[in-house]
């Protein structure tokens, strides 16, 4: 508490002392005048009303409920940047990235276009300048062409104005033969074209060095507007010849560009047209304007849906120069064919961006959620950005490992600013896309948070394959070059935007809306029937583990068993037993050899477990007993690859954009570096569908109802064939995840139990486990939240990691009670030294008699803690003091948990140290 | 580099942990409230593999100077913790220390101190030791001073640069910039100068200048001087990684120990993995010097201590080469913490130099490190200076940690129950912990539980335990079996006696000889076979009627070279556990065959041309036969010494290594014999010829690796020019 409040009054004080001197604005509400000056409604409906300016292409929100108005981009910044609602990447060949915006290169040179559409409004923005700024502006114009214009001009001012322009800035000169030696000019090497020519110009007398000045210029001009022209010296004769003898005004090669500018206003206000320009061209021997090539379309749509401001980016708007030939060469030989694709699209990056002035905070997905506070003045350390979904493996095969970090599980953010809040989830794309967040510093005055997708990722490849040593760099990867996803991803971005105001403008406030979309997209209606069973106690056990052994040094891999079939009926029996009337049981390591099982396609249940006998019994046993059993497995990473397994590698894997087979990378742990023969591979997503039907046909013999999900859930991979059709881009692979999620828990009707969901896998989930405690902690981080929690609770039943192997079982404990999850424990049978040199020496505690009676204890404790509050939603969560915690459910019950050693006091309820309190409905108020 | 930390010892310590005993699993003292924690956990098995362990420390907070409420630190250099618990920050960017409560309140901040006739400042002090009556000693190294304070921050003296006194121990040109500090209960400073390499500083309690100690010695090994001389540029430049060793970090223990650590080590192992050459190097990576200064730390772990045995040594990671040790603190139960600042970590080790847990990593989360400088333990939390974030990082045991050191003070307490019930309910948490094995093994053998304490030890991969514990059990056996055992062995050697008096077997024998003198392929091979133990006793003759009689074939001569092959593995696989310096899980048949047959078949062809030129009489069918039956000593010495390894004990170590060396020096001895008669040579013409077959030997090994070399240079090229048309296409 202590140091936010410092924080804080830190905060205010600079804002004091910073900023006296800049008038200090009221509050959001109240500025809504100003929020919208020169904004046109759009559209309105019962909850939100659509502003647009019409100039600047700005749109913004009020929300007619609290009067708040939401832009799109903050007033009084004066960057270009922060005046753009979508920015563009975009790849030249020869690896250079580069970005443009809607507004410097779109809306501020008028290039886009509003067009209405049902509840909304769309702008479709050209982006980059479709010709060069001073197409118009005629380097070279013979004087009779000067006169002709000048005449037609009707406006005495323009005229006077464009007269006095071509007289300060354009030379009149004119090339005249000589025979005489000593009129001769001497003219260096370049300009021997001129030979036997005297330049003159009208009412000047020139110096040698303005001679040479003009000339060149003359020969510049000349050999920038004809394509076939490289250099200055390749300028012919021929090309001039209206000059020699005739009288042509040349525009002054030193001109200051803000003076251009002038000049061409003149022109422009005295009617010269591109006709005209054209005319000019062919009459000085140059080439027809060309329209430059960076010209990108992207379109914006914002449309009003109920309480949701809907923000959409249709792929099939998106165009970028495709197949067009380089005529100036920038980016390659001349008149090559070259595309310039566009690799990345940030939607709306301001969209309620904070001054330096705002309190609140961002709400991002890290981990459980994660609130970044407004101007924490946390300057030095580097922004927030985390892809939705975690890292794709087959675009992220990263060498190293150095930290261990949380996933992004669902597409959502938002801020706080005063009272009030937004709210964007991510309802199209959000595989693609990647959150960024940034507070205010000296090189941006504003707290930021948004999307940036990225529908056309890239790599960087080394065509060296060995480290070499360069005197410029050192030591390092030499020869790079980057190489693209083979085409555009086509799926639409959308984003919906929910607005929050007074008491839930917070992140509580923020997970219940998010917790209304997954209503809304089925959320819990798988488990609905389950919330009216027993408070569920889900136990998982790994059945067998691969251990080396050798006989006569000849290395052979053996299964170790860990768990029998009858062991688990045997602790399963104990804990009913004991008083576990819910039993979930997830089972690891049953079937084909290990926990790190062989490829999936076929079931072979362990002979050293007991067999297909006992494993039936095991079957039988739950059935009788009302266990659920989740036998587990992965799909997505293959530990290994071994002969006649139905899995190749090469054909089965997914590939990198360099086309590489994807390996799911082990780290090691001391060195951060990936050890590539420990690692197994990502199965394509192509061909997940094929495997999960030859597992299912193996599987359904047993009559199992349930299955968990290791993986399928949580990592999400690309395969980047080379072939574009035969390319699986993000959300093509998440749409085929959903599918066969939906395929298992609807057509098969099976009971999901899955570990770490991201936000697509939660409508087919029975059990979610693995839901992560907290967030990566960034530095950029204030405080962990528990967002993902509050938006499932009541909904899905669900579990952080297993509590005997979190760092602090306490703490998980604790934090068990604090986010109303269930218990959740990861035991075997066998002696815990048995799990030593083996496949899985990294579960190091194991051993269920060393948990067995603490997990029937807590159980029971908390039980009626879960009775009553299992099936509501959490209306509040807060912190009360350093280290302890309340959380409200709906009926106004509430638990209090204590971190601290020491015993506190909370609304007169006394918790001790290390320990948590169920606080009955109406006894807190 | 804190000083004379009280050892709040004795009952009432040890109650704390008996409680903890009694409730094993949920008692706490303290929270940790965040334990977000971005770093994994590990020890070292004695393969130098990392093997994953429960986090011992999590992070709990991140406390900068604006949290405290004295305005954000800048580039803080080091901490200190006083006998009353009190903390002192050095604050070196803003010339202050700060001075907290043991629970972070602010006392004050010490901006200038008072020297009697005027205000002082500091200029960049980087080094800070409050000794054991509370004063404070400050490295002022901007200065070039050594400050001693009193509690008040009144002068008491200052160390200036020290003059020699004629007798020339301080180097010519040589400036006292003053880094680390230490001071012991007597008063006596060390001081630790920036380059300075001569070893510690030592001033008396006046600030007299009183020599050096703990000197490192330099001395580059004849491969270091070889490899030296034949790298190139950039190899050199790569191995420049390996830093001079300087002293980097002083802590003087309550018991006047100072603990020093070294920058970097002189370790340079060859790939990333490493493997047993890093056994014995870098090992004064740590020391603890008495206050003779000579270096008493004691290292029975698999590795001295010098932090991580494995790293990359490529460039392009994070972080390259060894542990970068910058600060060290000394514990209770001469447990002690170091620092490296190469990649964020702690390293924790006991009293006998055994690894006890790792944390921390580099990285912009809270719990990674940035620019971590000094630690100290406040209480049983671990504090780190993080100069970059300017923040001190706060850590706080986790139960597996409590647990750990319970146990340790337990066992060295004498109370052998409880610490085996703390050590087991240490694996319960940490199923991989060969400590704890070897610590419940400990505790047995106490108990006399041989048989489990044996089991115990293997868990724990502690030769020394296992072979005390199997002596008694060995012991025990003797005492228990002697009377059977000594009659079943008088009855046997009567028996035996008794048959072959009857010539029981001499028929036997002279059946099987008759038998197999008879005609077919098979007898013939037997024959063969049987000719190896005759070359066994028979050199001379054996190896002339290899050659002149056929007495041997191709055939024979590659069974026994297999049996050789099979015996070597066989040795690694099957040697008793405390002989055995192999993993025996990943004994593989096909490198150990490729590691005999290599240099055999090099032997065979170098040593054939190198005869052939030196008018040798034998063939390479001669001289493979005849070599092959060479090596059959290796055969019969070494399958009976594994079996007999299984009895013995490390006492008696050197018995088994003399069959060893006799069983290697038979074959050699029969090889060299070999030579000579199969070539017909003189006694030093076989001398003259092998030395020139070894030197020829590895002369084809290393054109062999050049040849190796260029082949992967080759492919590299040929992919890389591959992938460039691939994808330029």
């Amino acid at each position: 508490m202590g140091r936010r409040s410092i924080f804080r009054i830190a905060i205010v004080v600079l804002a004091i002392v910073g900023f006296s001197a800049v008038p200090v604005s009221p509050f959001l509400s109240a500025q809504a005048a100003d929020e919208l000056e020169g904004m046109t409604l759009v559209t309105e409906n019962e909850y939100l009303e659509l502003y647009l300016n019409e100039a600047t292409t700005e749109a913004a929100v009020r929300d007619k409920a609290s009067g708040v108005v939401w832009r799109t981009n903050p007033l009084n910044d004066r960057r270009d940047a922060a005046k753009a609602q979508v920015a563009i990447k975009f790849y030249a060949p020869g690896s250079v990235e580069s970005t443009m915006n809607s507004y410097t290169d779109s809306a501020a040179i008028g290039q886009f276009e509003i067009v209405p559409i049902d509840n909304g409004v769309r702008v479709d923005y050209t982006i980059g300048r479709l010709y060069d700024e001073y197409v118009l502006l005629p380097g070279l114009i013979s004087a009779s062409r000067v006169e002709e214009i000048l005449a037609r001009i009707e406006d005495d001012k323009a005229r006077k104005n464009l007269e006095s322009m071509i007289d300060r800035y354009f030379h009149l000169i004119t090339l005249v033969p000589v025979e005489n030696e000593e009129e001769k000019i001497t003219y260096s090497a370049s300009l021997k074209v001129f030979d036997g020519l005297r330049l003159e110009a009208e009412g000047k007398k020139l110096t040698t060095s303005q001679t040479n000045d003009i000339l060149r210029n003359l020969l510049g001009r000349i050999a920038g507007g004809r394509l076939e022209y490289k250099e200055i010296i390749e300028v012919q004769r021929s090309d001039f010849e209206q000059v020699i003898g005739g009288k042509v005004y040349i525009l002054d090669g030193k001109t200051p560009s803000f003076m251009l500018k002038n000049i061409l206003t003149a022109f422009e206000e005295a009617g010269y047209t591109l006709e005209d320009r054209a005319i000019d061209n062919i009459e000085n021997n140059l080439d027809p304007p060309r329209q430059r090539l960076e010209v990108f379309n992207v379109s914006l749509e914002y449309i009003l849906d109920g309480h949701e401001l809907v923000v959409r980016v249709p792929m099939d708007s998106v165009k970028f120069p495709e197949n067009v030939v380089d005529l100036d060469g920038k980016y390659s030989p001349r008149n090559t064919v070259i595309s310039l694709p566009i690799s990345a699209i940030k939607v709306l990056p301001y969209f309620g961006a904070a001054d330096t002035q705002a309190s609140g905070y961002i709400f991002v997905p890290d981990g459980s959620g994660a609130i970044i506070n407004l101007n924490s003045g946390k300057t030095q350390v580097s922004s927030f950005t985390s892809q939705v979904y975690g890292l794709n493996p087959a675009l992220h095969q990263r060498a190293e490992k150095v930290t261990d970090t949380r996933q992004v599980h669902l597409p959502v953010y938002g801020m706080k600013q005063g009272d009030a809040a937004f709210l964007a989830i991510i309802t199209e794309g959000d595989s693609l896309a990647t959150i960024e967040a940034s507070i205010a510093s000296g090189s941006g005055a504003f707290n930021t948070v948004g999307a940036n997708f990225v529908v056309r990722p890239a790599t960087t490849l080394s065509l060296t394959s060995d480290w070499q040593y360069s005197p410029q760099i050192g030591w390092g990867m030499l020869g790079k070059m980057s190489v693209l996803q083979s085409r555009m991803a086509r799926e639409d971005i959308e984003i919906r935007y929910r607005f929050l105001h007074g008491e839930d403008a917070d992140y509580v406030g923020m997970a219940h809306a998010y917790r209304d979309h997954l209503i809304g997209s089925g959320v819990g209606s798988v488990s609905r029937d389950q919330l009216d069973e027993g408070v569920p106690f889900i136990v998982g056990f790994l059945g067998a583990t691969l251990k080396r052994t050798n006989i006569l040094g000849i290395p052979r891999y053996v299964s170790i068993p860990l768990t029998t079939y009858d062991q688990v009926a045997t602790v399963a029996g104990a804990l009913q037993e004991a008083g576990v009337n819910n039993l979930a049981i997830r089972y690891a390591g049953w079937f084909n050899g290990s926990g790190n099982h062989d490829y999936p396609d076929r079931i072979r249940l362990i002979g050293v477990l007991g067999g297909e006998e006992a494993f039936g019994e095991l079957c039988a046993r739950s059935e009788a007993n009302r266990w659920e059993l989740y036998p587990d497995v992965a799909f997505v990473n293959v530990y290994r690859d071994r002969l006649f397994d139905g899995f190749r590698a090469r054909s089965d894997s997914a590939r990198t954009i360099d086309r590489k087979v994807t390996r799911s990378l082990v780290y090691d742990v001391p060195t951060f570096v990936a050890v590539e023969k420990e690692s197994g591979y990502i199965l394509s997503p192509g061909k997940l569908p094929g495997l999960i039907s030859k597992f299912m046909s193996s599987f359904s013999r047993y009559g199992i109802g349930g299955l968990s999900l290791r993986d399928l859930g949580r990592d999400l991979s690309s395969d980047y064939r080379d072939d574009p059709e035969r390319l699986i881009d993000r959300a093509q692979a998440q749409e085929i995840v959903t599918g066969q999620l939906a395929r298992m828990a609807d057509e098969l009707s099976l009971g999901l139990m899955i570990s770490g969901a991201n936000s697509y896998a939660l409508p087919f989930a029975k059990y979610v486990v693995d839901v992560p405690n907290d967030s990566s902690n960034y530095d950029i981080i204030d405080e962990s939240v528990p967002f993902y929690q509050i938006a499932l609770h009541g909904l899905v039943d669900f579990a952080g990691e297993a509590i005997n192997l979190a760092p602090d079982p306490v703490e998980a404990i604790l934090k068990t009670v604090e986010y109303g999850a269930s218990l959740y424990f990861e035991w075997m049978y066998a002696d815990s030294s048995e799990i030593k040199d083996t496949d899985h020496e990294d579960l190091y505690s194991l051993q269920y008699r060393d948990w067995f009676d603490i997990a029937v204890d807590l159980y029971k404790e908390l039980r009626p803690i879960a009775e009553a509050t299992r099936t509501q939603a959490i209306v509040d969560h807060c912190r009360v003091e350093e280290g302890v915690y309340r959380t409200q459910y709906e009926d106004g019950s509430a638990v209090i948990v204590n971190y601290n050693g020491y015993p506190v006091e909370v609304d007169g309820v006394t918790v001790d140290g290390l320990s948590y309190r169920l606080v009955e409905r109406g006894a807190a108020q | 580099m804190s000083v004379a930390r009280h050892c709040s010892t004795g009952i009432s310590r040890l109650l704390v942990m008996l409680v903890l005993l009694v409730n094993v699993l949920l008692v706490l003292t303290t929270a940790s409230v965040q334990a977000v924690v971005p770093y994994s956990s590990y020890v070292y098995d004695e393969w130098a593999d990392d093997v994953p362990a429960p986090q011992a420390y999590v992070p709990k907070a991140e406390i900068s100077g604006r949290d405290l409420g004295v305005g954000d630190f800048k580039a803080p250099m080091d901490i200190c913790v006083g006998p009353d618990g009190a903390i002192y920050i050095l604050d070196t960017g803003n010339n202050r220390i700060v001075h907290l409560t043991s629970d972070w309140q602010v006392v004050r901040v010490i901006q200038s101190f008072d020297r009697g006739d005027a205000e002082d400042r500091f200029r960049n002090p980087e080094g800070l030791a409050i000794s054991a009556d509370g004063d404070i000693y400050v490295a002022d190294t901007g200065n070039g001073r050594v400050l001693h304070l009193d509690s008040s921050a009144v002068l008491v003296k200052e160390i200036n640069d020290p003059k020699d006194d004629g007798s020339g121990v301080i180097p010519q040109g040589f400036v006292f910039r003053p880094a680390k500090v230490g001071v012991d209960g007597v008063g006596r400073v060390f001081v630790i100068s920036k380059g300075m390499y001569e070893g510690l500083m030592e001033f008396d309690s006046n600030g007299n200048f009183r020599g050096f100690m703990g000197a490192p010695r330099v001395t580059p090994t004849a491969a270091d001087i070889f490899w030296s001389k034949v790298a190139t540029r950039e190899q050199r430049e790569r191995q420049s990684l390996f830093l001079p060793t300087e002293f980097s970090a002083i802590d003087v223990d309550s018991r006047g120990f100072i603990f020093v650590t070294k920058q970097g080590t002189a370790a340079s192992p060859t790939t990333p993995h490493v493997v047993s050459a890093l056994k014995g190097q870098g090992k004064d990576a740590i020391m603890k010097l008495n206050p003779g200064g000579s270096d008493v730390l004691i290292r029975k772990g698999f590795f001295p201590p010098f932090g991580d045995v494995a790293f990359s040594r490529y460039p392009g990671v994070t972080a390259v080469g060894p542990s970068y040790f910058r600060d060290i603190v000394s514990r209770e139960n001469d447990i002690f913490s170091v620092l490296d600042s190469n990649r964020g970590r702690v390293f924790t080790y006991d009293g006998n130099g055994k690894l006890l847990y790792v944390f921390g990593t580099i990285g912009s989360q809270t719990g990674a490190l940035l620019g971590p400088v000094a630690l100290d333990c406040v209480g049983d939390d671990i504090v780190i200076v993080d100069s970059l974030k300017n923040v001190i990082s706060v850590y706080a045991p986790t139960i597996y940690a409590k647990r750990i050191h319970a146990a340790i003070l337990l066992f060295e307490k004498g109370f052998y129950d409880a610490a085996e019930a703390m050590w087991k309910s240490v694996l319960s948490l940490n199923a991989n912990y060969e400590l704890a094995y070897a610590g419940v093994g400990s505790a047995r053998l106490l108990k006399e539980d041989y048989v489990n304490a044996m089991r115990y030890f293997k868990l724990g991969a502690d030769r020394d335990g296992y072979s005390k514990a199997y002596r008694k059990y060995r012991e025990e056996l003797v005492d228990r079996y002697f009377g059977i055992g000594a009659s079943v062995i008088v009855i046997a050697v009567l028996l035996i006696y008794l048959v072959v008096r009857s010539g029981v077997v001499a028929r036997a024998v002279d059946r099987i000889k008759t038998w197999a003198s008879g005609s077919g392929s098979g007898k013939a091979l037997l024959r063969e076979l049987a000719f190896a133990f005759f070359v066994l006793f028979h050199p001379f003759d054996g190896f002339w009627q290899i050659k002149h009689e056929k007495k041997a074939s191709v055939r024979s001569a590659c069974i026994v070279l297999a049996l050789v092959i099979a015996t070597y593995v066989g040795v690694q696989q099957y040697t008793a556990f405390i002989f055995n310096p192999h993993d025996v899980q990943q004994v593989n048949f096909l490198s150990e065959a490729f590691t005999v047959l290599v240099p055999f078949g090099l032997w065979c062809c170098v040593s054939w041309a190198v005869t052939t030129l030196m008018d040798g009489e034998g063939t390479i069918k001669d001289i493979f036969i005849s070599s092959a039956y060479a090596l059959t000593p290796i055969i019969v010495v070494y399958i009976p010494l594994t079996a007999l390894s299984h009895v013995l004990v490390q006492e008696e170590a050197a018995f088994y290594q003399l069959f060893q060396v006799l069983g290697a020096g038979w074959a050699l001895v029969w090889l060299f014999l070999a030579t000579m008669i199969v070539h017909d040579y003189s006694f030093g013409k076989t001398a003259g010829g092998i030395a020139i077959t070894v030197v020829g030997m590895a002369f084809a090994l290393f054109c062999a690796l050049v040849f190796y070399d260029i082949i992967g240079a080759f492919t590299g090229f040929v992919s890389g020019i591959y992938r460039e048309i691939v994808f330029r296409m």
